[in-house]
């Protein structure tokens, strides 16, 4: 009986690769992975066009400095917090050039309520509740729920204890209750 | 609501994300559910919570955006490489400017004779004070200095005029060495003031 490969493993084979000078290898990488950073980009900023900048920047940034990644977390989880930190910064961007104020200015003068589907209706509630939670719940609850990542691997990202990972996503739980009024 | 209630809302939340071989889905929390109305709907409002965000699929770019995924960014990565590359060769031509402008100026100072700061501090208090006893015997004040030039350029100065003696103090002062120092710091003076001094003294420096 053969088991499957360790993605982790192959993800290593690669990094090794590539500081052994095969650029090849970072292509390989980026095709592994670009769809799970792109789909987490996503999810953390919520429009396409952020979402293909920033997935963009992060390879960007993973070429840049994987000649000296140790592997001392997996590299999936080294590029996830990449990620993180890049959508923090962009949040922050965004914020200060009021951009969801706008956003909100627009949905108040345009509700979606009428001649929209249901089910468009629901995600748009449970993409701006998600959005106003607090940073570290959200993303939490986001490496959780969509990226199907394991607490220990939310913990390592976001540089926590499993325990802290935990009830951050249990207060995003809550508190996604809260704001969608149960 | 109880404690049991409120510990059972975190195990149902483990329930549904772990499964029921995760920590929560013993045989105590189903029999909960069963018996509490209002925790078996918060568990089903979690669960519909859950779905839903689960649920949540992005939409897809599509292939045509995956197939330019890699080639823009090996682009942006090329671009990167160029920028970094003119930025170090822009040093390296402000470096090799630097350098040529420090050789010119190493081979200026060769040329000129490599005087050192004290050196030319030196020669210019030198050359201002000869020039000052030049003028002062070149105004030829009838009262202080009764100046003839006649006998200095004959290099004979009478001895019992008190005017020659001071002149001939004076050039001592000015000249305190001997005659090829005196000459050799002559030769540094400036076109100007050796003129003047030759005219002045009569004297043939060159």
């Amino acid at each position: 009986m053969t088991s499957a490969p360790d993605p982790n493993w192959w993800d290593q084979e690669l990094v090794r690769r590539f500081q052994s000078g095969d650029e090849d290898a970072f292509d390989r990488l980026v095709e592994l992975h670009r769809r799970d950073v792109y789909r987490l980009a996503f999810r953390l900023l919520g429009s396409h066009a952020d979402a293909d900048d920033l997935a963009q920047e992060a390879f960007l940034r993973v070429y840049r400095s994987l000649a000296r990644f140790r592997g001392d977390s997996t590299f999936r989880t080294w590029v996830t917090r990449i990620v993180l930190n890049l959508a923090t910064d962009r949040r922050r961007e965004l914020a200060a050039h009021r951009q969801s104020s706008l956003e909100e200015l627009t949905a108040a003068q345009h509700p979606v309520g009428r001649g929209e589907p249901a089910g468009f209706l629901r995600e748009e509630v449970l993409r701006k509740a998600v959005g106003r939670l607090p940073r570290r719940q959200r993303e939490t609850l986001i490496l959780r729920i969509f990226q199907q990542m394991k607490f220990h691997e939310i913990a390592t990202v976001m540089g926590c204890t499993v325990g802290t990972a935990k009830a951050n996503f249990f207060h995003a739980i809550r508190g996604l209750r809260q704001r969608l009024g149960e | 609501m109880s404690r049991r209630c409120l510990e059972v809302q975190e195990e149902i939340a483990w329930l549904l994300l772990e499964g029921p071989s995760g920590r929560a889905g013993g045989a105590a929390l189903l029999a909960h559910l069963k018996d509490c109305p209002r925790c078996a709907l918060d568990g089903e409002s979690l669960r519909v919570l859950l779905g839903n965000l689960g649920g949540r699929d992005i939409p897809d770019p599509g292939e045509t955006y995956w197939r330019g995924f890699l080639p823009r960014l090996r682009s942006r990565i090329a671009f990167e490489s160029t920028v970094a590359a003119s930025r170090r060769s822009g040093w390296r031509v402000r470096w090799a400017l630097a350098a040529s402008a420090a050789s010119f100026v190493l081979a200026a100072l060769v040329v000129s004779g490599w005087s050192t700061p004290a050196e030319i501090h030196a020669r210019t208090q030198f050359q201002r004070m000869a020039g000052q006893r030049i003028d002062t015997l070149s105004q030829g004040s009838p009262g202080a200095l009764s100046f003839d030039a006649g006998a200095v350029r004959g290099g004979v100065v009478d001895e019992g005029s008190s005017a020659d003696s001071e002149i001939e103090s004076l050039l001592e002062e000015t000249f305190p060495q001997d005659d090829s120092d005196v000459y050799s710091s002559a030769s540094e003076l400036g076109s100007e003031e050796r003129q003047r001094l030759e005219k002045t003294l009569g004297l043939d420096w060159v």
